[in-house]
């Protein structure tokens, strides 16, 4: 296995440990969403960015945890439906596979796709350093 | 008659008798468009020399003879369709110097047809909107009174059929998306059956959810651009292999013992008494054109939005985790990969887009999974089932689109929740995954244009069209225009 692929593997076992210790401290909200009292903090707030891969200023965290309370205070009326035993509908239209033969076609090409490439070194997109 | 607030059919008779060239069409909508825009804002991107081209290759194919009833019509659509070699941004600073590598199947059938693309439409950032003004590149105004929003997401869509800046236009419909814009604007907007339209090439917001479907001056030109655009898409999995009726030849068989239902959920108090007139109005002209009204319930109605705004944001969260700055969009100044995606996204994602993002990773984050997104699944079989049980006893279902006129800008932008509910109408339509239509049915007292939907049974928008033609025929509501 290349020395990259590794330290890829060792970043994304970091976050998720990382997430994993915010996922437990984020338990005291389980417990009193349970009890029906749910208030979002700036801390869960900042927990779900990192998890959305997003970088919120201090007015937006502020923002969202107000917004995020009202909606999902609202969304709590779900609740009160009994859905024992109901089947959860992902697809609007019941559907089996669709399959096509199996046979090559032609695609859009390596510079049509690499077009659009914020930064590109030859057939590669290029992104910044992964590891030191 | 003005070119520009000619009907599709209007325009084609003219065409194929050789009374106006597409390039005169054309250019006298590039015209419009020149004059109206300052004062509407329906447009992002306006593809002038493309469009001149175009025109001039359907006048030499009407002069071989060849004319489709969309050849030479100059159209418009949404940015959120991909169209190849021309600046597709669906409204976001993320994608704001994107140039797609291919085209929307949709697009490329009504292109095939000869049709002439105008320009790419104004609309709410990433299809995430009831007001067009989440968008990245400016507010739509809503043509009959520019200080209220022309409804969203496409609110550029509808607001370019209003302002006679296009013949007709394409959008798409996640929770209302077509039919709210239309019915605020006073045009016909038509959501088709999930499935029923390829999604091949649309950028997506809600997977489940989102169908793409035309907005138009009347209820012919609707049947004609749905007929070119409906059918199987290889490239789309989820589109299905119906066949595809000639909707515009049975336009014109009449409502007579057609059962319409009225869900009692949708005739509520908070319901605008000028809406409630209106369809008041409009039951009567259906009663008198020999249709039967039965009163019906979908009991599950009440949980539609709570149900959307678990599901559709889940979705989306996960459809956005493309927009990372690695291949194509914005990419930001950064110090490694991680703080490269962060920055990326956080500078390219408008606050509603982030909003959503975020409400929807929550509903799907470990411990929170089956009280969210899995309950919500569970309430939209509930409420698919509302539709199947009520659709045992009548053909289609009329309501309101919305449960008021356009409102003022900037009066909801600040309350996400009220905004949500602006689509308590449009919003279990998309869940159940059926078809449902917009037509203009009214008018408030301070002049705003007031729309009525009928909702159809899955892949039966025959229906809604031959309904909605009936009603057309014996009001006059779809031929008043913004005094713009």
């Amino acid at each position: 296995m290349s020395r990259e692929k590794i330290s890829g593997q060792l970043i994304g076992l970091i976050d998720i440990v990382t997430d994993w210790i915010s996922c437990y401290n984020h338990a005291a909200i389980i417990i009193f969403f349970g009890v029906g009292i749910m208030k979002m903090t700036v801390s869960d707030v900042e927990y779900v960015s990192r998890l959305a891969r997003l970088e919120l200023s201090t007015d937006e965290k502020v923002l969202f945890a107000g917004q995020m309370d009202a909606i999902f205070g609202y969304v709590e009326k779900l609740k009160q439906l009994d859905t024992d035993g109901i089947v959860p509908t992902s697809h609007a239209v019941p559907m089996e596979n669709s399959f096509r033969e199996d046979c090559v076609s032609s695609s859009i090409g390596l510079e049509k796709a690499l077009a659009n490439a914020p930064d590109r070194a030859g057939s590669f997109f290029v992104v910044p350093k992964v590891i030191e | 008659m003005n070119i520009f607030n000619m009907t599709i059919h209007e325009l084609h008779s003219a065409l194929k008798g050789k009374q106006i060239s597409s390039v005169e069409a054309t250019s006298a909508m590039l015209d419009r468009i020149g004059s109206v825009e300052p004062q509407v804002g329906s447009f992002i991107t306006v593809t002038s020399e493309q469009a001149l081209a175009a025109a001039k290759a359907a006048d030499q194919r009407i002069a071989l003879g060849d004319c489709h009833p969309l050849t030479g019509i100059p159209l418009a659509i949404k940015d959120i369709f991909l169209t190849e070699g021309i600046r597709t941004t669906c409204g976001s600073r993320i994608l704001h110097n994107f140039i797609p590598p291919y085209s929307a199947t949709s697009w490329e059938k009504l292109r095939d047809c000869g049709a002439v693309l105008l320009g790419k439409l104004n609309q709410d950032e990433f299809a995430m909107g009831s007001s067009n003004e989440s968008s990245a590149f400016g507010i739509t105004r809503n043509p009959w009174d520019t200080s209220c929003i022309p409804g969203g997401s496409s609110g550029g869509s509808a607001a370019a059929v209003a302002a006679s800046q296009a013949i007709a236009t394409l959008g798409t419909d996640t929770g209302g998306s077509i039919r709210q814009p239309a019915s605020h604007c006073g045009c016909v907007g038509l959501k088709p059956t999930y499935g029923r339209v390829s999604r091949y090439g649309v950028i997506a917001y809600a997977s489940s959810l989102d169908q793409v479907g035309p907005l138009t001056r009347d209820i012919a030109d609707c049947a004609v651009m749905l007929e070119a655009v409906a059918g199987h898409d290889p490239k789309d999995s989820t589109s299905v292999d119906t066949p595809v009726p000639n909707y515009s030849s049975s336009l014109t068989r009449g409502v007579k013992g057609l059962k319409i239902g009225l869900p009692k959920e949708y005739y509520i108090d908070g319901l605008d008494p000028d809406v409630q007139k209106a369809m008041d109005a409009a039951i009567e002209t259906y009663r008198r054109l020999g249709a039967e009204f039965v009163d019906i319930s979908l009991p599950h109605t009440d949980y539609a939005v709570a149900t959307y705004y678990l599901i559709a944001t889940a979705e989306a969260s996960s459809n956005l985790a493309r927009y990372d700055g690695v291949r194509f969009g914005h990419r930001a100044e950064a110090d490694g990969l991680l703080d490269m995606y962060n920055k990326s996204r956080s500078e390219g994602f408008g606050v509603e887009v982030k909003r959503r993002i975020m409400v929807g990773t929550y509903a799907l984050s470990s411990g929170y999974y089956d009280a969210y997104y899995v309950k919500a699944q569970k309430v939209r079989t509930l409420i698919m089932n509302d539709f199947i049980k009520a659709f045992a006893d009548v053909d289609v279902m009329l309501t309101p689109v919305a449960p008021t006129p356009a409102f003022k800008i900037g009066e909801k932008i600040n309350d996400p929740l009220q905004m949500y509910l602006s689509d308590i109408f449009t919003i279990p339509v998309n869940l159940a995954g059926t078809c449902a239509i917009s037509i203009p049915a009214g008018f408030s007292a301070s002049g705003l244009p007031i729309g009525l939907q009928l909702i159809g049974k899955p892949f039966d928008e025959e229906t809604l069209l031959r309904a909605g033609y009936a009603f057309e025929q014996a009001t006059e509501w779809h031929t008043r225009k913004a005094a713009i």
